[in-house]
């Protein structure tokens, strides 16, 4: 219990500090989000424009940052997050609403099957470490790893979209023509192949790397080599003796890539034109859309502290030395 | 798995007959907001395909031609404007268009400064009346011949429904109501669906029965869109676009002028206070190479006195013999005249200044970081080291406002006319603030741009720009590089009509009435 109490304590602690961060840091940037906001069209800005942009984010009318922050925890705190400059007048809440629902699919089916089976090659890998097939896997590992994933999206968007023909270029449904019901659903799980293929393979090597180095420290211990000497099926041993033991870390680090979902993945959003909420932070921190930045920065922190905190629980559940 | 593939190609199946797909912008998924006074992609769509000003400036040929009004006449002082608007003019939901409309969308860009992009009340107009049911006159303050321009850029709205609005300028607008020739079809925050207004004033002239606008978050996305030929019309950036031409003949581009690109001095300290030392920068640069190498050869070259093709009558022959050139030669003997030696590392240098700065240019553009590396090049020859400085944009600015550089590659808004670009350029109240980004500064400039609002005769005007010319001319406030273009790429696959290179009838720009102009000069393939 005094463990509980413990964690929500810190929970609730960071999280007051990162809301905080996240209002000091982005005002730390130079320049003037109303000439940000108008820099996308390049050299074709017209200066009234600028001037009138800044009337209609209040940029005219000076509020120190006290006023500022006491406004922004307020807002925090209601759920309303106020107007996106970048999108104005659009309010930041259909911003999310509209971004947060692809990124939460693609990316987190992704983690999720990428964990599994990276979890799972990991596991044979390091059960069948002296063998070809376990140095095979080794080495695929170390290759995906060092693989830049942008260069991924983009060889995949070449070879598969374009030169193939494959799969769609672009989008996260059909822009050609208007779909409905069973139709919508199946372009939708078209369009996201390529995109979630290279979110897979390039967080593979990781969970292959942590799962076969785990697996290797726990299959020295004694209690395999007793279960062996018993005379125990070999797969039962490495499921339920080895793995089981080994899998703590990886979940941890599961549980923290959950968390991070939420902030979506900027590069493959980017290069396959996917509706995401990466794509909205980093065209936010562009424009200085302090608004927009700030409810994707919260819901950012608060799922990974969140994340953290489950993991802390569950951790007390699953390994009983931590309770202690 | 092929099986897999197959099924879900025959998902997505390809598109209808005389449907036109374009991008926008590649700004990522659209949220949607038609409120036609915010940029952004949907404002973009909203302002000009579903809501139409009074009258339209054809930025490339430079004329206005009547739009929602059939007929306006400015009053003997030039001090007052009536607008007489067509009478078969109707809101998409039916109710017709009328003067009340017209007052109430200026009264409303009066009470909502934040709306007011075109800037017609800071310009000078002080009153908008309603005469009768169809006719509105404008009265200005003091005669101002530009504010035409500014009204050209007003977006009709519909009383009826925008006076319940409680904050228009916080108004998304999503079901847009207008009198435009497209009315919307479908959204979503990948594709944006446009039909054709079957009660449209102008009807007959649309060929288009329907756009369809899908969003992109990137530019490897988009083109590959435009090589796979998906797109008829886009206005983005294509790398080695001429051999795409090649390999797919349906595919055409065409580069239309854009914004003049300068070296801007800061002409409010040493040394680039001395008119010969900046002559000597206008002769020592190679803008060919510039245009050649640093931009690709998609830019357009530039004279030295800023005149866009069309306006070529305004070129004043005698002053030809001071237009400047690269030359090697020339640019030498006037460092030398400016005083400048070159010292022990090669730099020229005279008494404590040495010419050795910081060039600013905009972190990330990278064609305009590759001019900037070769004009260093170019410079070094002569002595001078320009160190390319790539700021923040935002940081960008801000230096260029507080005097805070020496040399910055930098941009001047050209406008709709070349009267409205010498007034960007040179008028003192946009110096270091505004397009007058050097800070040219000086009395007669400021006399000849103030007479040149008060004119609407075409000699008076030839006669002020003649002068403006000259003063470019012998102090060379800024060296004009090359226009920035105007990316346009288009598809004769499925539409004929486009404009080119040949046949320049509008600036193919994206953001206001010039799309609609063009898309009814589109006719549909058979």
């Amino acid at each position: 219990m005094k463990y509980i109490l413990n964690r929500l304590f810190f929970f609730v602690i960071t999280l007051f500090f990162a809301l905080t961060l996240n209002f000091v840091i982005p005002r730390l940037m130079p320049g003037d989000p109303a000439e940000r906001l108008l820099m996308r069209f390049g050299p074709n800005i017209d200066d009234r424009a600028i001037e009138a942009m800044r009337i209609a984010l209040g940029l005219d009318k000076e509020k120190d940052l006290f006023t500022q922050y006491v406004e922004y925890l307020k807002n925090t705190f209601t759920g309303n997050f106020g107007i996106s400059y970048l999108h104005y007048p659009v309010p930041v809440k259909q911003v999310l609403a509209s971004s947060l629902p692809w990124t939460l699919g693609l990316v987190g089916t992704s983690t999720i099957i990428s964990f599994i089976l990276g979890t799972l090659l990991g596991v044979y890998a390091g059960w069948r470490r002296d063998r070809k097939i376990g140095s095979g896997i080794l080495i695929f590992s170390l290759c995906l790893r060092s693989i830049a994933y942008f260069w991924l999206a983009m060889l995949f968007l070449y070879v598969f979209g374009y030169r193939l023909g494959w799969f769609p270029l672009a989008n996260a449904y059909s822009t050609k023509e208007n779909l409905y019901g069973i139709k919508f659903v199946l372009s939708v799980i078209y369009h996201a192949v390529l995109p979630s293929m290279t979110l897979i393979v390039a967080s593979l090597g990781n969970w292959i790397l942590t799962m076969r180095n785990n697996m290797i420290s726990v299959l020295a211990e004694d209690y395999i080599i007793l279960a062996e000497a018993k005379g125990l099926d070999e797969g039962y041993i490495m499921l339920r003796y080895a793995a089981r033991n080994a899998i703590l870390p990886s979940i941890t680090a599961f549980g923290i890539s959950l968390g991070f979902v939420v902030s979506g993945a900027l590069l493959t959003e980017i290069v396959y034109s996917y509706p995401g909420v990466g794509y909205q932070l980093y065209r936010a921190v562009l424009s200085q859309d302090f608004p927009l930045i700030q409810a994707i920065f919260f819901f950012v922190s608060l799922s990974v502290l969140l994340a953290n905190l489950v993991m802390d629980f569950l951790y007390a559940f699953l390994d009983p030395r931590v309770r202690g | 798995m092929n099986v897999l593939i197959a099924v879900l190609l025959m998902v997505s199946a390809i598109s209808v007959a005389s449907e036109l797909s374009m991008v926008i912008a590649v700004t990522g998924p659209f949220q949607r907001n038609f409120n036609p006074y915010f940029a952004g992609a949907t404002g973009y769509i909203a302002a000009g395909f579903i809501y139409e000003t009074l009258i339209y400036s054809n930025t490339k040929t430079g004329e206005l031609i009547p739009w929602l009004a059939s007929e306006y006449e400015w009053s003997p002082d030039l001090k007052e404007i009536t607008f007489k608007l067509r009478k078969n003019v109707t809101w998409s939901d039916g109710m017709p268009l009328t003067a009340e409309d017209v007052v109430f969308t200026f009264e409303t860009l009066r009470k909502f400064p934040a709306l007011d992009s075109p800037g017609v009340w800071k310009g000078g107009v002080t009153n908008v009346q309603k005469l009768d049911e169809y006719t509105v006159k404008i009265t200005l303050e003091k005669v101002n011949t530009f504010i035409i321009y500014s009204i050209a850029g007003v977006y009709i709205l519909p009383k009826h429904l925008w006076e319940k609005v409680e904050d228009p300028s916080k108004f998304t607008n999503e079901n847009p109501v207008g009198t435009g020739a497209y009315l919307l079809d479908s959204f979503s925050d990948q594709v944006v669906v446009l039909k054709k207004n079957p009660n449209y004033w102008n009807a007959d002239k649309v060929k288009v029965e329907k756009i369809r606008i899908p969003a992109f978050s990137g530019n490897e996305s988009a083109q590959l869109a435009v090589a796979r030929g998906e797109l008829d019309w886009a206005g983005i950036n294509y790398p080695q676009i001429e051999r795409l031409a090649q390999q797919n003949k349906d595919i055409k581009y065409w580069f239309a002028e854009g914004n003049p690109v300068f070296l801007f001095f800061n002409l409010s300290k040493k040394p680039f206070d001395d008119v010969v030392l900046r002559k000597a920068f206008a002769h020592a640069i190679d803008t060919d190479q510039l245009v050649k190498i640093g931009m690709t050869g998609y830019a357009a070259p530039v004279n030295p006195v800023v005149i866009k093709s069309g306006y070529e009558y305004l070129i004043v022959e005698d002053l030809k013999n001071l237009w400047w050139k690269h030359d090697p030669k020339t640019a030498e003997r006037l460092f030398q005249q400016a005083g400048f030696k070159k010292g022990k590392d090669g730099i020229l240098a005279k008494d404590e200044t040495k010419l050795s700065f910081d060039l600013l240019v905009p972190a990330g553009w990278t064609d305009w970081i590759a001019v900037c590396e070769l004009l260093s090049q170019q410079l070094r020859d002569y002595g001078v080291e320009l160190k390319v400085t790539p700021v923040d944009f935002g940081q960008y600015l801000q230096k260029i406002r507080n005097k805070d550089f020496d040399v910055v590659l930098s941009w001047a808004n050209y406008g709709p006319t070349v009267y409205h670009f010498y007034d960007n350029f040179m008028n003192s109240n946009n110096a270091f603030v505004g397009s007058n980004r050097g800070g040219w500064i000086d009395e007669r400039t400021d006399e000849l741009l103030a007479k040149m609002k008060q004119t609407s005769s075409l000699d008076e005007l030839k006669s002020i720009i003649a002068e403006l010319q000259k003063i470019v001319l012998e102090n060379v406030p800024a060296v004009p590089l090359y226009y920035n273009p105007v990316w346009f790429i288009y598809s004769t696959k499925n539409f004929t009509g486009w404009p080119s290179e040949k046949n320049p009838y509008v600036e193919p720009r994206i953001t206001g009435m010039d799309k609609i102009y063009l898309v009814m000069h589109l006719e549909p393939v058979k």
